[in-house]
């Protein structure tokens, strides 16, 4: 049976071959088998998501000449994080609530899709478009794609491919693959109580050709892996929030997907909880599932596979290469498999990692033996860490309800998310960026309540990772450390220049040598400060010359060799020099009370949930002016005794619903905690 | 011989009052406290016995039709008032807002005003919002910063400000009552017992706001009724006993009586075992060295929120043929408590009847009853058949809140309802006139015992019958009542009853309507609407003066205050509502919401300013919102976000959601436009509301 579809996949990937061929002055090197050289008609760039372009002008040797071409703002003040995408000299990108076409020679407005007065719900995905058979594909909020007419704009199809009706929360934010006269997106959103279903659909009717449940219904293969007497997978998540990829010669699509809901509450959903965390391969023809691999079981993290997955030839030396995809794991390990079978092409082990018996803890998790993460590893913490928290090694430490000093990488949420990758064939790296953290490994008694609270104090910053990991070796080749707050949503893209370009959160575009990732060059697109989230760049030819074009918040850049566009700004070559860690501001109050109420966001799937934080101040920064009489209130049901932390003063031991009057003379900021539970940090800021 | 002493000492006070009276009569009309007001009304309550009586009679019975506005003066900055107005020589005076106002009676034109600074410190001397005393030729008014100010009567200059709270201020002590004034001292009380200060009453030098003595509502160690608090605890550190309105005084006997709050933690009796004196209590103070010289207590170890909350008055009366000086007390539960206000000796006898136990909260065993005295709010049997099921209706008041019983619905749960609005006594007609509010509601708690559950009336009371309003008359020599108005209890407001020498007891109505009414009868005699049919305001209790030999009815009304007197040419504006008022049926509670999404829990919060701080729980036995409004062929999804199945059933079994496991929800789509109700299957005293509008 799967070799017979093998069989069809192969003649419908001669048909499409056949079709371009005669397009081909028309339409460009639009096959998304061939890395993409004049049109970007992919936000991944092509079918294997390689984000990399054969276009050769700007080189190493030349991009110091590299400028501004054109600058445009998006009409209506949107912005966007969308990747452009191009084609026949035309940029199609989302921003705000638009679809936006774009003359790439100039960065005029060819023309705006917005959703009708009517239809408010069909805001386009941030991630972008696809493009393919005179269409334009959008995923919607409405849980629908959308096919517009690539001349005019003008909307052809609109087809719903969730729950009829529509689902709370439930939302296309994958930018749609086109593939042989085909449409492949994802559903989202898992966490607000969808589940995440991954579909075909007919490219010139929107029809609805094959849809996969993430997760296993009654009946089906992988439903044992979650409980079977309740009804917890209705909900169990699984959103696919990210494009797919294709490979039409194996007849396949693959995506990756996100996390099980309840996202903290193991408890109520024993097993593996398939196919949750995974790459999947479907059958192009039938939505099948040909293989999965499951990166993280039974995840209490949050641990979506939160980058898109790439293809590419795994350089075996003197044999062929072999037809590989990567996967890049939250905690940044990549996972590098053989796409025809599923199996790994290194080793991977199964380690024990720490238990909760309460959360239903998978014994094991995977790891690949020589595989190396992008992010740093325990050592980089141990000396940042500081009493009273303990830092936990061990990887896939489970948030705990009762543990209040356990610190531990990656949690409670892991930072590798949603930006892409490259993969570049002439160095044979692939190219990621993530976000290293340490937090407290701290849930709420209630399952389905989704604590974000990251307020804290004394623990170190995050640090972003721009890393080249080469697959051969699966070893991190090079990597940069910047500031996580200037890290950005931009992942790189790489081109035949030997270049890396990417976008940065504080408005830079930057260009390293893919190679050693020296940097090539920098241009400010924003004054020095701004705080921007960059889409990823894409590459494109029009009249001969390659342009780079990113989006840069509110503005769309486009960069051409002599570009005459000046720069907004000097560059800054060192992202450290003058950083100051962004911290939320602390509110004017003279009442702090020792706990803290924790509402859960809004339309979290569980609805409205609530814990009551007896170890957090609230409100955790405090500002007054100097002679203030602060008032601390203990609203909880323990005791608790409040100190400075340099033994300036303390309250008397605080009996439940007492207070305790703290007057504070001397300007400056200083930290407070509670004697009984260090762990409960607050601070003062003093103004005089 | 402290008694002799103090007995001189008064008899010798009351001789200086007595002398100084007649030589005043012209300058300052009579009407400085001991006896019933006349040209003036120099105290919130008219007089030394917050009798609220006028003597004026140019407006009785038979000219009342006559009785129209004399104008009407909108106040400035736009503020308003709940305060009763006092007069003096033609100048009316009340506090509104963040001022003190004084307005020409004549004319209704400002003639001064005063506000706080805006310095920081300054902008908490917001004036109470019951209104001001008058004496020495200064205005008395309490301040939110716990202190009492004198402004010159002339001219509204601060003459002195003192702090009768904690130094410095603790958190929420306020001083609400409007300050008596009496033999050149001012008596005020300090709350607010439930944010965490402790009650106190304070006598102050009316010349130079020295304190002169403190008297603590709640017992410190060593003193007379310590032991009704936990001796393991400092729980009566924050006891609570706020003193929320205004005193009355006795200048013969040398007394002055003051009406008690709650304890604190108002329902977490588990925490303060014992009577928890001097907490919803009747308190006689010696009135020069604030000694106390008896006391009552109406609710022991109180777990309702049950203060005493109308004023006292202090009344005359002939009992057995002897004249006794009386005190009349109003409990929670509207039956009025009638002592000799000079030994506290019940007038009616009062037995101690058990009441339901809990040993967990450390209920009292028996509380007391004034014994054949009948409540002015209905009684149980008024609610028997419109309590319906699950509930199950609990007669007594003092059914204690429960943790875990959710059926159980008692009268005057979780809170009572006879509050804040003063009493007036008629020597004319000798009868006690006042107001309340009955209910009965599900005698809920939370576990934290510093909850306070603070929902708005009426939040979880969907299926429950509507609160009863009462306007009534009592005659305190038969203890019965003579006439009582029953009307919808969103009508009821904060206006309590000014009876006068014409025969008519005034009042005001949250519709903004004026109401006179035949003293003896009950009989409506007149009825002035000053504002639109609709609106919704919170009047404040009328007074009366006169000025150029005119008689005037003066009450505030929101925004803005009125003045009536006979062939008054202000026109009302509507229709007044017409009698009898027997649509009980109105809502009284929040308004339903625009949504499609029902939660299966809510989150109860206590107000920020509750002691012991910001506190929550689940209710997993309320929809959020309660009442939801949806348009028809809305697609409503019920989600249940709490830890118990919920099973979604209409009440005429016309649709079934569920069960919903905790964390997954279910939709339903509403067609048929209508109102209606639903409940939980599991929990069926979870009830919601749902409008379905075409």
């Amino acid at each position: 049976m799967p070799s017979r579809s093998h069989v069809v996949a192969t003649i419908a990937a001669c048909v499409v071959i056949l079709f371009m061929a005669g397009n081909l002055e028309a339409q460009g090197p639009a096959n998304g088998s061939d890395y993409p050289a004049r049109d970007w008609p992919l936000v991944s760039g092509n079918w294997s998501s390689s984000r990399y372009s054969v276009l050769e002008d700007i080189t190493t040797a030349t991009v110091e000449r590299l400028g501004g071409a054109w600058t445009t703002r998006l009409a209506g003040g949107a912005s966007s994080r969308a990747t452009p995408v191009v084609q026949d000299g035309i940029i199609y990108l989302t921003g705000g609530a638009n679809v936006f076409a774009v003359d790439s020679r100039t960065g005029e407005t060819v023309w705006r899709w917005q959703p009708g007065i009517d239809e408010a719900r069909r805001v386009p995905s941030w991630q972008g478009v696809g493009l393919g058979n005179g269409f334009v594909f959008v995923g919607l909020r409405s849980a629908e794609v959308a096919a517009l007419r690539q001349e005019t704009g003008e909307l052809v199809w609109a087809a719903s491919v969730g729950s009829v009706p529509q689902q709370a929360g439930e939302s296309v934010t994958t930018a749609p693959m086109y593939a042989e006269g085909r449409v492949f997106v994802g559903l989202a959103n898992g966490d607000t109580g969808g589940q995440g279903r991954i579909l075909a659909l007919d490219a010139a009717t929107g029809e609805i050709q094959w849809t996969f449940f993430v997760v296993p219904r009654p009946g089906e293969f992988g439903h044992e892996t979650w409980p079977q007497d309740s009804n917890t997978w209705e909900l169990g998540g699984g959103g696919v929030w990210l494009v797919g990829t294709v490979d039409p010669d194996l007849g396949m699509v693959y995506f990756s997907t996100g996390n099980p809901v309840p996202m903290f509450g193991g408890e109520i959903r024993a097993g593996d909880n398939l196919f949750t965390a995974s790459v999947v391969a479907l059958d192009i023809e039938t939505g099948e599932r040909r293989w999965h691999y499951q990166v993280v079981r039974h995840d209490v993290w949050d641990a979506d596979i939160a980058t898109p997955l790439l293809l590419y030839d795994h350089d075996v030396g003197a044999r062929a290469p072999r037809k590989a995809l990567a996967a890049m794991r939250a905690d940044g390990y990549l996972f590098l498999l053989d796409r025809e079978t599923g199996e790994p092409l290194f080793p991977i082990e199964e380690r024990a990692v720490p238990q909760d018996a309460h959360q239903r803890t998978a014994a094991t998790q995977p790891f690949p033996v020589t595989g190396e993460s992008i992010l740093p590893d325990c050592s980089y913490w141990r000396d940042r860490v500081p009493p009273p928290f303990e830092l936990n090694c061990s990887g896939f430490t489970p948030p705990m309800v009762n543990e209040h000093t356990i610190v531990a990488p990656g949690v409670p949420i892991p930072r590798v998310r949603v930006t892409p990758m490259s993969f570049s064939p002439q160095t044979g790296f692939i190219y990621a960026q993530g976000n290293a953290t340490v937090g407290r490994a701290r849930r709420f008694e209630d399952p389905w309540h989704w604590n974000l609270d990251d307020n804290e104090l004394t623990l170190p910053d995050p640090v972003g990772i721009l890393a080249a990991v080469d697959t051969r070796t699966s070893q991190v080749v090079w990597k940069h450390e910047v500031p996580s707050a200037l890290l950005g949503t931009s992942g790189p893209l790489t081109t035949a220049g030997g270049l890396m370009f990417r976008g940065s959160a504080g408005g830079q575009v930057e260009a390293y040598d893919a190679r050693t990732g020296a940097r090539a060059w920098t241009f400010r697109t924003s004054e020095a400060g701004a705080r921007v989230r960059p889409g990823p760049a894409a590459a494109y030819e029009i009249d001969g010359a390659q342009y780079i074009v990113i989006a840069m918040g509110p503005d769309l850049w486009a960069f051409t060799l002599d570009g005459t566009v000046a720069a907004r700004g000097e560059p800054v070559l060192d992202a450290w020099a003058d950083y100051e860690r962004p911290r939320p501001a602390p509110a004017e109050t003279d009442v702090i009370e020792t706990a803290t109420l924790i509402e859960a966001p809004r339309g979290i799937a569980g609805g409205r949930r609530y814990g009551f934080d007896e170890h957090r101040f609230n409100p955790v920064r405090s500002l007054v002016s100097a002679g203030t009489r602060v008032r601390f209130v203990n609203n909880g049901a323990i005791t608790h005794t409040i100190a400075a932390r340099d033994g300036n003063w303390a309250t008397a031991t605080l009996e439940p619903a007492t207070t305790a009057y703290v007057a504070l003379d001397d300007p400056g900021t200083f930290l407070y905690h509670c004697t009984e539970h260090p762990w409960a940090i607050g601070e003062i800021t003093v103004e005089p | 011989m402290r008694s002799f002493l103090r007995g001189l000492v008064t008899a010798i006070a009351v001789g200086v009052v007595a002398l100084a009276m007649p030589g005043a009569l012209q300058g300052q009309a009579p009407g400085d406290g001991p006896v019933y007001p006349a040209r003036d009304w120099p105290l919130a309550g008219g007089n030394h016995s917050s009798s609220r009586y006028s003597t004026l009679t140019d407006i009785s019975t038979d000219t009342i039709n006559r009785l129209g506005g004399a104008w009407v003066a909108r106040l400035e900055g736009g503020v308003s008032s709940r305060a009763t107005p006092v007069v003096k020589d033609g100048v009316l005076y009340l506090s509104a807002g963040a001022n003190v106002f004084a307005i020409d009676a004549r004319t209704g034109d400002t003639v001064w005003r005063w506000r706080p600074g805006a310095s920081e410190e300054a902008a908490r001397m917001v004036p109470s919002w019951q209104g001001v005393g008058l004496g020495d030729s200064l205005v008395f008014v309490g301040l939110r910063s716990s202190e009492v100010a004198a402004l010159s009567q002339d001219t509204g200059e601060l003459a002195w400000a003192t702090s009768v709270g904690s130094v410095p201020q603790q958190a929420g002590e306020t001083v609400t009552t409007a300050p008596m004034y009496a033999a050149g001292r001012v008596f005020v009380g300090v709350a607010n017992g439930d944010s965490g200060g402790q009650g106190r009453i304070v006598a102050l030098d009316a010349a130079t706001g020295e304190i002169s003595w403190t008297f603590f509502v709640v017992p410190r160690p060593g003193e007379f009724g310590h032991d009704t608090w936990p001796q393991d605890s400092p729980i009566w550190e924050v006891g609570g006993g706020g003193v929320w309105l205004v005193g009355t005084v006795d200048q013969e006997l040398g007394l002055v009586y003051f009406s008690t709050g709650n304890p604190v933690p108002m329902f977490g009796g588990e925490i303060r075992a014992g009577d928890n004196l001097f907490t919803a209590s009747v308190l006689a103070l010696d009135m020069n060295t604030g000694e106390r010289r008896w006391h009552y207590q109406v609710v022991r170890h109180d777990i309702w929120d049950a203060d005493i909350a109308t004023p006292v008055l202090l009344y005359d009366v002939d009992v057995d043929g002897r004249p006794r000086k009386a005190l009349a007390a109003m409990r929670a539960d509207g039956l009025l408590f009638l002592f000799d206000r000079e030994t506290g000796k019940p007038l009616i006898p009062i037995e101690d009847r058990p009441v339901p136990q809990d040993a967990f909260l450390r209920t009292a065993t028996t509380q007391p009853f004034p014994v054949g005295v009948e409540s002015i709010i209905p009684d149980c049997s008024f609610w028997r058949d419109r309590v319906p099921p699950p509930f199950e209706l609990s007669c007594s008041v003092f059914t204690p809140p429960s943790v875990n019983q959710h059926a159980v619905v008692a009268l005057g749960a979780p809170i009572p309802m006879v509050r804040v609005t003063p009493m007036a006594f008629s020597p004319l007609t000798g009868y006690i006139y006042a107001q309340g509010r009955g209910h009965v509601g599900r005698a809920t708690r939370f576990e934290d015992p510093w909850i306070s559950d603070n929902r708005p009336a009426g939040y979880d009371r969907i299926g429950l019958p509507e609160s009863s309003g009462v306007l009534a008359a009592i005659d305190p020599r038969t203890n019965t009542i003579v006439w009582k108005h029953e009307l919808p209890g969103g009508r009821l407001a904060t206006s309590g009853p000014l009876t006068t020498a014409g025969g008519l007891v005034f009042w005001g109505s949250a519709d903004g309507q004026l109401d006179a009414y035949d003293a003896r009868t009950g009989e409506r005699l007149w009825a002035f609407q000053t504002t639109a049919a609709g609106a919704r305001l919170r009047p404040g209790p009328a007074s009366s003066y006169a000025v150029d030999g005119t008689q005037y009815i003066a009450i505030p009304m929101g925004s803005e205050l009125w003045v009536f007197a006979l062939d008054g040419t202000v026109p009302p504006r509507d229709e007044p509502a017409p009698e009898p008022l027997s649509d009980l049926t109105r809502w009284t509670g929040p308004p339903a919401r625009d949504t499609d999404e029902i939660e299966t829990a809510t989150l109860r919060q206590n107000p920020d300013w509750s002691l012991g701080g910001n506190r929550s729980a689940l209710d997993e036995h309320a929809f959020n919102p309660p009442r939801a409004q949806v348009s028809a062929g809305t697609r409503v999804r019920f989600l249940n976000n709490g830890e118990l199945s919920h099973t979604i059933v209409a009440r005429d079994g016309s649709w079934t959601a569920g069960p919903i496991a905790p964390g997954l929800f279910q939709y339903l789509v509403f067609d048929t436009p209508g109102t209606f109700l639903y409940h939980c299957a599991e929990h069926p005293w979870a009830i919601g509301e749902l409008t379905v509008e075409p």
